[in-house]
């Protein structure tokens, strides 16, 4: 529901399980996905996402809220004042906070992410599990991210075999 | 119709949580983020996550690992093209890249290599010469333009091509000159593929520094690397880092080990490596440095192989000739036996042994694919 508040304009995000958000749409359109929707006017009533339940889908409202460029026709709360340099420290500390979230949640959020094509925290959610998984074991791995080795023992050694370099 | 329709094939076992519910695409999303050392481990996680590495379709954003070195052979007067494959994978082109070899030339040389794009240079005399950047794997290449003849009539002493995909499509070729009279480089001539023009800067005379000919470059980190030599002054080596405006912006004091050493880009960082010789000019030891961030200007020691972890090695002539752009692995090529050799300097061992053609050149170049269609400016070519 494209309604209009103080000047700003309104979207409507509805989740599967039934909630409602009402956000600006300029903080919807972080999201590549829901912009595209806006811009070739698919997005006159409510927008459903689907398969992104509330609580994820409220987590990355809140993402895009911090990260919605304070310039501009949304600058009422524009920190002018504010060095660039400083704003993106501030973001950073943000972000570092923002995703302390347990592994399910953060899966969660790299699938939202991608669905919703939000560049950032698609970056922030791979990164962060990129720096969890990068130098562990292969056994590790695994059990991170729940799945099996179905490698034959013979299959196995020769492809490790192949790739001895990288285990260097 | 919003919702991307991806199998979900980690964790499709009922009663799993969430947490494995990465498709495809989420698992390629983490994987792309990663080094290519970290991509080719992980092949070994599952056979899922092999042919996702693997799949083809996949490849333009996974980074590649090195497929091998690029070297020519002199026989009959004539140059021949040959690739050394370090990987299992069948070789990726044809080496002696027939569609850059039209018969206005007689003959065509190796340049340099720089992260999956190759520069050639196409001749007929030694006036009359063109370069060519090309990417075999997808087969798309640009002839650059000739020189402005004020530029052309000096001396060459080493041409060098910077690309890093990671930063942008475009390239840039450094052209290192001196005078007729003076050995020190004078001039830098630079082609952007962004201008799609050359452009020059000339050196100034505080500091001479005399390249090597035919010098090996590496670019890194937005500097292009080349190794020299300062004021003249006997086994004064430095490694010079050029932006690409022809500036140097960096001189690096390198360790000096009775012989020449060899430059690479490998972890993201600059490796030089350094043999010793011994009274009867065989190997007794092997230093692998390397440059640890972009704003440090000093080398730091990371490897010494000595005589006796080398002894294997040492019973034949050996150069190094390549480092491993992922991993401390360098490359020797043994002259006696006309192989290529890998040695692991963090564990001293001798990996795999590959044969070569007789009568190669010192010049090896490591190529790495790139996949992704761009070559700036190519054109449809």
């Amino acid at each position: 529901m494209a309604t209009r508040e103080a000047g700003k304009k309104m979207i409507m995000l509805k989740s599967p399980d039934g909630m409602e958000f009402e956000v600006e749409e300029a903080v919807a359109m972080e999201s590549q996905t829901i912009r595209k929707m806006i811009e070739d006017d698919c997005a006159d009533t409510a927008i459903l996402i689907p398969n992104i339940n509330s609580k994820i889908l409220s987590r990355v409202i809140e993402y895009c809220n911090k990260h919605v460029p304070t310039t501009g026709a949304t600058g009422a709360a524009a920190s002018d004042t504010v060095a660039p340099a400083a704003l993106a420290e501030d973001l950073k500390i943000w972000d570092a906070e923002f995703i302390k979230v347990n592994r399910a949640t953060r899966f969660d959020l790299i699938q939202a992410a991608s669905y919703l094509n939000i560049k950032g925290l698609l970056d922030l959610t791979s990164q962060t599990t990129i720096d969890t998984i990068s130098d562990n074991s292969l056994e590790e791995i695994r059990s991170f991210l729940s799945t099996k080795n179905d490698y034959l023992p013979e299959e196995e050694q020769t492809i490790r075999r192949e790739n001895q370099w990288a285990f260097q | 119709m919003f919702w991307r329709n991806t199998k979900r094939r980690l964790g499709s076992h009922p009663g799993e949580t969430a947490a494995c519910l990465l498709t495809d695409d989420l698992i390629l999303e983490i994987l792309c983020r990663l080094p290519a050392r970290s991509v080719h481990r992980f092949k070994c996680v599952s056979v899922l996550w092999r042919d996702l590495i693997a799949d083809p379709a996949n490849r333009k954003k996974l980074p590649q690992a090195l497929a091998g070195f690029l070297y020519t052979t002199i026989s009959n007067n004539r140059r021949h093209h040959h690739f050394a494959s370090v990987s299992d994978a069948a070789i990726p082109f044809d080496p002696p890249l027939p569609y850059l070899q039209p018969n206005k030339y007689n003959g065509i040389t190796q340049v340099d290599a720089c992260n999956g794009l190759l520069l050639y240079r196409r001749y007929n005399s030694k006036d009359d010469s063109h370069l060519v950047v090309c990417n075999p794997t997808t087969r798309r290449w640009f002839e650059l333009p000739p020189q402005p003849l004020e530029l052309a009539n000096r001396r060459t002493r080493t041409t060098g091509l910077a690309f890093d995909p990671a930063v942008s499509s475009h390239f840039h070729v450094l052209h290192f000159e001196h005078s007729y009279l003076e050995i020190y480089i004078t001039r830098v001539n630079i082609y952007s593929s962004w201008t799609g023009a050359w452009s020059h800067r000339n050196c100034g005379t505080a500091d001479k520094y005399t390249l090597f000919f035919g010098g090996r470059c590496v670019f890194v980190g937005g500097l292009l690397y080349v190794m020299g030599n300062h004021n003249y002054i006997i086994d004064d080596y430095v490694l010079l880092g050029v932006d690409m405006e022809g500036k140097v912006c960096k001189t690096i004091s390198v360790p000096y080990g009775r012989g020449f050493g060899m430059i690479g880009s490998s972890q993201v960082c600059l490796h030089y490596a350094i043999p010793s010789f011994d009274d009867n000019k065989q190997i007794s030891r092997i230093e692998l440095w390397c440059l640890q961030d972009c704003d440090s200007k000093e080398l730091v020691l990371k490897h010494t192989a000595r005589f006796n972890e080398l002894m294997s090695l040492t019973a034949k002539k050996h150069m190094i000739v390549g480092i491993h752009p992922d991993c401390d692995t360098i490359f020797l090529l043994s002259r006696g036996h006309g192989t290529l050799v890998a040695y692991d300097m963090q564990h001293k061992q001798v990996g795999c042994i590959f044969k070569l053609e007789k009568n190669s050149t010192q010049r090896y170049l490591a190529y790495v694919p790139l996949f992704t269609e761009s070559l700036a400016d190519a054109g449809g070519q």
